[in-house]
């Protein structure tokens, strides 16, 4: 009776894995057939016309970019240059220099004639303190602002951005990404298209520029990583950026902007107090709130996500700087969700509470662990003989499948809409990457998520890790 | 037991579900299948996009230089060029025959109606709609699919076609929100009184982007004068009284200002902004009691605007108000916004950190231990000479008011020091070596604005000196023609040995009958039949018009020439006065005085080698365009078509027939042969005259003047030794000669 017991147990666990398996199935197809209509909706609606003609329009919103700053004396002066050159009227730059350890402010006084200025602050405005603030003497740079102020992580340095900023919108970005000439512009059309809603955030997506050629701030050149671990990313990016976002961003129920290139209605930031200092998701977390705190309120609005390449990042090639950065997102996730638990499946936050967060929940948050678990549960019945192997691998080799079938779907989607690798071998390669992502490094995700997780549930001391900068080639 | 039975009946409950294995299989089979199917998409896509690229790109190199060419010609005087504009025009239309070529065309031309200058657009549109490219998207504005509306919409904006006008304003209030947009710009554009039919008929919302959109059409429109947008501002579309205020303010009509107090207390803080915004613009004054009045109840933006308004309309007098709300207001940034205005009004040194020290925190000039390296003494250059005064080591902490740079003033590409370096110059010569592209205007000084008044000055005195003449006079310029053999000035020499050897005489060829009976080609005729049978020789020659048929056309026998040209049949265009049709009928009834054309034997129209290989539809074309380049030859040419197996062409041939004999009456030189077209012609002198010397030789109206008359009677069978010609000199050379009015040898 027991052996049966045992026998209806281990049944019930390949029910669920199963049916967690076809949910998923069914899930990423129905994302990806909607991310699919969303840009070819926005290819069409945006082919006509110049943007390029707007730049200088009466109308043009005031835009802050803020881009903090630590140990980023590598490529600081470059990252700054590149977005002094982007085309729009009315913006300003605001590097926060947090507290770094290298010479990264000495390296922008010096290539930018900066200068100490005083200011106003409010003493109220939650953030570490501030030790200067620069500007330029030069007009050219007059753009250009860079805040100096005690080391207090990302979202602190943000935050300091945000309340000494008097934009309409604010730009998160890295410091060490690039942006497209046209970016903001782009980002601009996305704030201001909506009539009936009103747009708090939009989101773009992130292209992977390792290998790419860059001169004096400018792409020239875009290729294929030469590094397995970025090739393998950029697929990742590519499939979760141009077919998970725009999908979810379809259904208007995107929970996540990136922190490398995400803007932000100023306003709404600041009612709902800026970024939280006390997680390192803070880029998810802010749109949460910033989710709620409109709900609350009970007024129209959307987030827009952006398919254009429009900001290129350096991934990491290093597996331990790739753990650390995976281990970080888990943590980040995991507060997030922790912290807004009151949405799950909760009706008063709409499609929010009933399709988002689940979602996020069970497959962003709780499937890597369920990965993890399975594969132990496999080495564990085949240790003791009880494999039901014909299932075992019908289960793997659908999943498998469906995996490739996904990343070649994206590939596919990227040929398509952008085309950005040309060359076939660079296309050969991406599929490749395709076959070989499942087997290679989705385990290293795995591990990093529950590593992650490991270190939040049993509160091991963790920050936000060392980042090496690689900085971009030049051409 | 118990504990057993309920075991038991959990178990019997819990009956797992079979897991079908096979339905895994199919699972894996059908992502197996689509992950091949996505893998052969991507090469096949990719290829596709690149071939298309690569077709599209090499068409368009190709084509590019001829569309441009085209346009350059058109530029340059009409009477010189018409003919290489309608050779053009007829390549260019055979290349549009092809779809991909159309779609590469369409693309080019629309690339340059971007690049062009306003002045050049219009004609670059009158081209676009010459060629019917714009039937296409005028066809698609019928389309369901909403792309293809749109794309055609943006398509006939962009080329300025106005008579798309009424047919896009019907798109204005499209269910389709990009069809609705697009046909709002389009209307805009087309046409001046667009703004005021779209702000009359608006019925949905207008997004900010749609406005910025409109903005930059009308503000880049030259010499644009706006309607009054107050006239807006009762609309019942919120989103058109907040657009009329934002016009308002853009083209500073500032005769709305009641109103403008109105839409302080609009429930809409858009509105409102909207209002604050031209309040200050427009420095209205009496609307300061007004804002003072809505401050207490404002959300913080719009009490910051309010002190934005108040900046520019306010005085000392709210000085103290102003300091209750810097001192008292909840928001920070309404209380710093309230001190920066407090500065403003104020030229003394209050500052909102020194007032309320408790509640700011702000940092002295002196470096803190913490910084990084700075010299302790700047250099001089790393200050900027303004009124800010912004010297790091003063005594006095001063704050600035704000990070954000001042987007209205243009940004400099120069430090300071060369800027004062350049203000410092005042040597004439030294200005003038500087263009004044060198310079923002901002910094003109009066010396600048003296030499760019002296340039303009020198400009208009050398384009009125210009001679207008010379500038406009326009020789025709044959020298592309195919048939040119010689720029005649003198006698053309028939030697036989250069023009006509043996072996040409030697073949054997058919005469085919000239057209006309009468006349001079009939005598010629008569010649050479008879001097055939003579000398059992054929002669070929290629400058001697071949028209088909022994017959004569029945038309001109008959005469009939409303059967040739029934009025009914014509275009308005093309409707000639009775008279001229009267006329041509009288010629071509053989009146006294023959055409020009009929009389030119040897002549061609260069029209004919290319209609011979053209399709119908672009003979029909040419025929339309051969009047306004044709000349007398092209009569010829025409008459030879109005017997053609095609009736429409007949008609065209004719069509084009009177229009050019109309024109050539209109313009005489239409009439004249240019020099070096034609290799010979009849004299218009007897020998005798030329004989006794009443004609010189050279002159030449001897070789180019024309006879109706021709003297025939010279001897045909006299063949002098010492002629100009060998002996075995037939009859025909003579008559060449004798016509010509040369000397045979035998009368030498």
């Amino acid at each position: 009776m027991y052996n049966d017991l045992f026998q209806m147990g281990i049944e019930y666990i390949n029910i669920v894995f199963m049916v967690f398996a076809l949910v998923l199935f069914t899930l990423f197809s129905t994302i990806g057939y909607l991310s699919s209509r969303s840009s070819i909706h926005y290819r069409k609606k945006h082919s006509i016309g110049d943007i390029s003609r707007l730049v200088d329009t009466p109308m043009a919103p005031s835009i802050t970019i803020i881009a903090p700053a630590y140990n980023e004396s590598l490529t600081i002066v470059d990252n700054v240059r590149s977005l002094l050159a982007l085309r729009y009227a009315k913006y300003d730059i605001m590097v926060v220099n947090d507290g770094s350890r290298d010479d990264t402010l000495e390296r922008l006084v010096e290539a930018y004639d900066l200068v100490k200025k005083p200011h106003a602050m409010d003493s109220e405005w939650p953030s570490k303190p501030i030790k200067g603030i620069y500007k330029s003497t030069n007009p050219s740079f007059s753009r250009l602002t860079v805040i100096d102020k005690v080391n207090g992580g990302k979202s602190d340095a943000l935050n300091t951005g945000i309340h000494l900023s008097e934009s309409k919108y604010i730009g998160c970005i890295d410091a060490d990404c690039l942006l497209h000439p046209d970016a903001l512009l782009h980002v601009v059309r996305a704030f201001f298209q909506r009539s009936r809603k009103r747009v708090i955030a939009v989101g773009g997506v992130l292209r992977v520029a390792n290998s790419c050629k860059i001169d004096e701030g400018q792409l020239k050149e875009i290729r294929l990583p030469k590094s397995w671990l970025a090739r393998f990313q950029l697929l990742e990016y590519t499939r979760s950026f141009l077919l998970g976002r725009m999908g979810w961003g379809r259904l208007d129920s995107l929970l996540i902007i990136s922190g490398a290139f995400g803007f932000f209605d100023r306003q709404i930031a600041v009612d709902v107090g800026g970024f939280d200092t006390d997680t390192v998701g803070e880029d998810m977390e802010i749109v949460f709130r910033m989710r709620r705190h409109m709900h609350e309120k009970g007024l129209p609005y959307t987030i827009e996500y952006l398919p254009d390449p429009l900001c290129w990042t350096v991934v990491p090639e290093n597996l331990k700087t790739l753990v650390n950065q995976r281990d970080r997102w888990s943590r980040g996730t995991l507060e997030t969700l922790r912290r807004h638990r009151d949405m799950l499946f909760n009706p008063r936050f709409g499609r929010l509470g009933m399709l988002s967060y689940p979602y996020w929940f069970f497959y962003e948050w709780l499937s890597p662990l369920l990965e993890f678990f399975g594969f132990l549960t496999i080495i564990l019945f085949w240790a003791m003989g009880i494999l039901y192997f014909e299932f075992f691998l019908a289960i793997t080799l659908a999943v498998y499948s469906f995996a490739v079938m996904f990343s070649l779907y994206a590939i596919l989607w990227e040929v398509w809409s952008y085309n950005q690798y040309q060359r076939t071998k660079d296309v050969f390669l991406l599929i490749a990457c395709a076959f070989l992502e499942p087997i290679l490094f989705q385990p290293i995700v795995v591990w990093s998520s529950v590593q992650g997780n490991y270190k939040k549930l049993f509160r091991v001391p963790a920050g936000w890790g060392t980042q090496v900068r690689k900085g971009f080639a030049k051409a | 037991m118990i504990y057993s039975i309920h075991l038991v009946q959990t178990v019997s409950l819990m009956e797992v579900l079979a897991i079908k294995t096979d339905f895994l299989w199919q699972l894996v089979m059908i992502f197996g299948g689509l992950a091949g199917f996505c893998f052969l998409m991507i090469f096949y896509f990719r290829n596709r996009l690149v071939s298309k690229s690569h077709l599209v790109s090499t068409r368009k190199a190709a084509l590019e230089p001829v569309i441009r060419n085209y346009l350059l010609e058109q530029t340059e005087s009409a009477s010189e060029n018409e003919s290489d504009l309608l050779w053009m025009k007829m390549e260019i239309r055979q290349l549009l025959k092809n779809p991909v070529d159309r779609g590469v065309i369409t693309e080019i031309i629309l690339e340059v109606q971007r690049e062009a200058l306003p002045a050049t657009r219009s004609r670059i549109s009158e081209l676009y709609q010459h060629f019917d490219l714009h039937d296409q998207p005028l066809r698609h504005l019928e389309s369901r699919k909403w792309d293809k509306v749109s794309r055609a919409i943006s398509e006939l904006t962009e080329m300025q076609v106005s008579q798309a006008y009424d047919a896009i304003k019907e798109h204005i209030n499209s269910k389709n929100s990009i069809v609705r947009k697009q046909a709002q710009l389009a209307t805009i554009r087309l046409k001046e009184e667009g703004i005021k039919y779209f702000l009359d008929t608006a019925r949905f919302p207008i997004s900010q982007w749609q406005q910025v959109r409109i903005m930059e059409i009308l503000t880049s429109k030259s010499a644009y004068t706006p309607p009054s947008f107050r006239n807006w501002l009762i609309s019942e579309n919120q989103d058109v009284v907040l657009f009329s205020l934002r016009l308002i303010r853009v083209f500073k009509q500032a005769d709305a200002q009641q109103a403008l107090l109105m839409f302080l207390h609009h429930k809409s803080e858009r509105i409102q902004i909207a209002a604050l915004e031209c309040i200050g613009d427009f420095r209205y004054v009496p609307a300061r009691n007004a804002l003072i009045a809505c401050f207490e109840n404002a959300t913080a933006e719009i009490k910051i605007h309010i002190l934005s308004t108040l900046e520019t309309i306010g005085n000392s007098r709210d000085i103290p108000w102003l300091q209750i709300q810097a001192d008292s207001d909840e928001s920070f940034l309404v209380r710093s916004k309230a001190g920066m205005v407090i500065n403003t009004l104020q030229s003394a040194d209050i500052l909102p950190g020194i007032a309320a020290q408790g509640e700011f925190e702000f940092w002295t000039s002196q470096p803190s231990e913490e910084d990084p390296e700075i010299p302790a003494e700047l250099p001089q250059d790393a200050f900027v000479e303004s009124d800010d005064d912004l010297n790091l080591f003063s005594s006095e902490p001063q704050l600035i008011n704000t990070l954000r740079p001042d987007f209205s003033a243009s940004l400099l590409t120069i430090p300071s020091g060369d800027l004062q370096t350049e203000r410092n110059s005042s040597s004439f010569e030294e200005l003038l070596s500087e263009t004044p592209d060198d310079i923002p205007l901002e910094m003109w000084t009066e010396e600048h604005e003296s030499v760019f008044e002296d340039c303009i000055i020198e400009e208009l005195l050398d384009i009125l000196r210009e001679d207008p003449v010379k500038a406009s006079s326009s020789q025709p310029d044959d020298g592309f023609l195919p048939l040119i053999v010689d720029q005649i000035k003198k006698p053309y020499d028939m030697e036989p040995g250069t023009l006509t050897p043996e072996w040409i005489r030697e073949l054997e060829v058919e005469i085919e009958s000239l057209a006309g009976s009468t006349g001079y080609l009939g005598v010629l005729r008569e010649i050479l039949l008879e001097e055939l049978r003579e000398t059992e020789h054929v002669l070929e020659t290629e400058f001697v018009p071949v028209l088909g048929g022994e017959e004569p056309p029945e038309f001109i026998e008959s005469g009939d020439f409303d059967e040739a040209l029934p009025l009914s049949d014509l275009l308005p265009e093309f409707i000639v006065e009775p008279e001229e049709i009267q006329e041509a009928r009288n010629e071509l009834d053989g009146g006294h005085e023959l055409s020009h054309t009929d009389s030119e034997i040897g002549c061609f129209s260069i029209f004919e080698e290319f209609f011979r290989s053209y399709d119908t539809e672009s003979k029909l074309i040419l025929l339309d365009e051969i009047h306004i380049v044709g000349g007398p030859k092209e009569l010829l040419f025409l008459k030879g078509l109005f017997t053609d197996p095609d009736r429409s062409i007949q008609k065209k041939a004719k069509r084009s027939f009177v229009l050019l004999k109309k024109r050539m009456k209109q313009d005489p030189k239409a009439n004249l042969n240019p020099p070096g077209k034609v290799l010979w012609e009849p004299s218009s002198h007897t020998e005798a005259e030329v004989e006794s010397g009443e004609v010189s030789e050279d002159s030449e109206d001897e070789y180019f003047s024309f006879s109706p008359d021709p003297d025939f009677s010279f001897p045909c069978e006299d063949e002098a030794e010492d002629t100009l010609y060998p002996e075995s000199e037939n009859g025909y050379y003579r008559l060449l000669n004798q016509i010509k009015g040369t000397k045979n040898k035998s009368d030498v």
